[in-house]
């Protein structure tokens, strides 16, 4: 194992394989404990009809040396990823599109007389716009009789925070963020309504599910009991009630407390400020024709979709998930597979999670991005959150190369709305200071004053 | 050997499972499966009834396209 060889710090429950990159480039050993599922998951089609539906990662074997030997049947190079996110920051659509992808897999693997293994929502990534199970290794051979032994996990990934946001509140996915494996069936089954016990979905995966858990947490199964046999036409009518049960669950952003804010979202502009805004973010990512754009305060994506448009691969962030879910609905419909709307609160982005806090990345980890769009967005942080520009400008310059930013000055409507309850503690928030404390770590390249409005925006490039 | 051995007896102890199914969870599962089991053959016969009805009116369709 030379240096610059790594084992993926997410990569070590399975014994199946793991995952490990070498001179920048991501293989997964495929282990000899696994050989016989692996051959079965290629010879039986399974593994072209998955990747022709866009459910499978593709990959091919390569002739590396593997990382561990003594343990090694294969080694494959997967497709690279442009872009890791966690279920965490998925909005209620992404979720339930990757609980059904994740269901799906299983219809498909079960006619080729395979089974998941697991069914962990980190094992899904939006490749391309679509859901796709990234773990080549999720797949053992169906033996008939056997329960389905990721019953569990998928109850805990996928149900219990698709119920919760749908029938209490859509932030309790945050609650992915705190439980590495899944939301607890008995938190789940506290926080639901008292209504949601009745019905025959709900009722006996998540409520009845969570009082077995509790009446056999301290107790051993019996020889008889651990050795019943499930049918395949049960285990295929458990599929189809998970199925059911995740797709009746439904979440509309309209009627929330957010409201129709974002019908009208660009209401402080006037029409004339909103296109010259526009034209003038065309122009400067027309100049600088990013590869990976991060729009950081995206809303519904309006200003994402220009990067977009323009073949850059656009991660558009919103702390409000029911912008993420409007923004991820309209690319699903249009097709869009450059944007990866997310959900992520810039005061306080996803740190870096689980086992040594080496399994789920931070979003710093994540970065840089070719460019950063930050609109409308500086007067949020550094007026509401209090943070000292040079600190905002320090933030931007880790995260990516060039950086197209809209200076929000106290004058403006927006502004004085965040100073009409509060004391204005804040004498340095000028464009002289913006210009100085960016100006100290960006090359500013470009200013210009947006029309019939009192802001402006800047093209900078990191020194 | 005795890995086999065992997972002859046992779903719950197979190699290549590295998930704990937890016992509540497998316990429920059964008896949530031989509920939903029965309504699953159901329906699937039900879908397969409604199917040649569908698909003899969609003929019906088809055929009056090319009458002229």
């Amino acid at each position: 194992m030379s240096s610059r060889d790594q084992r993926l710090g997410a990569s070590f429950r399975d014994p199946s394989g793991f995952l490990f990159s070498r001179e920048g480039v991501l293989y997964r050993q495929v282990n000899q404990l696994y050989a016989e599922h692996y051959d079965r998951l290629m010879s039986s089609k399974l593994y072209a009809k998955l990747v022709e539906a866009d459910l499978l990662i593709p990959h091919e074997e390569v002739s590396v040396e593997p990382e561990d030997p003594a343990l090694a049947y294969k080694v494959i190079e997967p497709e690279p990823l442009r872009f890791i996110s966690y279920p965490y920051e998925w909005s209620f659509s992404q979720l339930q599109d990757a609980a059904l992808a994740t269901l799906a897999i299983q219809t498909f693997a079960l006619e080729s007389g395979m089974v998941l293994k697991d069914a962990s929502a980190y094992n899904i990534q939006f490749h391309h716009g679509k859901p796709i199970l990234i773990d080549t290794l999720s797949f053992e051979i169906y033996r008939e009789g056997d329960p389905w032994v990721a019953y569990r996990q998928y109850c805990q990934h996928f149900l219990a925070p698709l119920a919760l946001m749908a029938h209490t509140d859509v932030r309790l996915s945050q609650l992915l963020r705190v439980y590495i494996d899944g939301v607890p069936l008995d938190l789940a089954a506290r926080l639901l309504p008292g209504r949601t016990r009745y019905g025959l979905g709900l009722g006996t995966h998540i409520h009845l599910h969570a009082k077995s858990q509790k009446r056999y947490a301290d107790k051993p199964i019996t020889k008889e009991q651990s050795a019943r046999k499930m049918s395949k036409l049960q285990f295929m009518g458990l599929m189809d009630s998970l199925e059911s049960t995740t797709r009746k669950l439904s979440w509309k952003p309209a009627g929330t407390e957010w409201g129709d804010y974002y019908t009208a979202s660009s209401s402080h502009y006037s029409g004339a400020a909103f296109e010259h805004k526009k034209q003038l973010v065309k122009q400067f990512l027309g100049r600088i024709q990013p590869t990976t754009t991060w729009d950081l305060g995206a809303n519904t994506g309006e200003f994402s979709q220009l990067a977009a448009g323009m073949g850059s691969n656009t991660v558009a962030f919103d702390i409000d998930p029911a912008a993420v879910e409007q923004n991820y609905l309209l690319g699903k419909k249009k097709k869009d597979n450059l944007m990866l709307p997310l959900v992520m609160d810039f005061t306080n982005p996803s740190p870096a999670l689980g086992w040594q806090n080496k399994e789920r990345h931070s979003l710093l980890e994540r970065a840089p991005a070719d460019a950063l769009l930050a609109l409308a967005l500086i007067h949020h942080l550094a007026i509401s959150n209090n943070v000292p520009l040079p600190l905002l400008a320090d933030y931007f310059h880790s995260l990516g190369r060039w950086l197209v930013i809209e200076w929000v000055p106290k004058e403006d409507s927006q502004v004085q709305k965040l100073l009409a309850s509060r004391q204005d503690i804040f004498s340095g928030y000028h464009q002289e200071g913006f210009e100085a404390a960016f100006g100290a770590l960006f090359e500013i390249h470009e200013k210009a004053a947006v029309q019939d409005s009192p802001r402006f925006l800047y093209l900078m490039e990191k020194k | 050997m005795h890995f086999q051995l065992i997972t002859l007896f046992s779903p719950l102890l197979r190699p290549q499972a590295y998930l704990d199914p937890g016992s509540g969870s497998f316990l429920i599962q059964l008896l949530i499966a031989g509920i939903v089991g029965a309504g699953f053959l159901i329906k699937v016969y039900w879908k397969k009834v409604k199917g040649l009805f569908v698909r003899s009116e969609s003929k019906k369709e088809d055929d009056n396209d090319v009458q002229p």
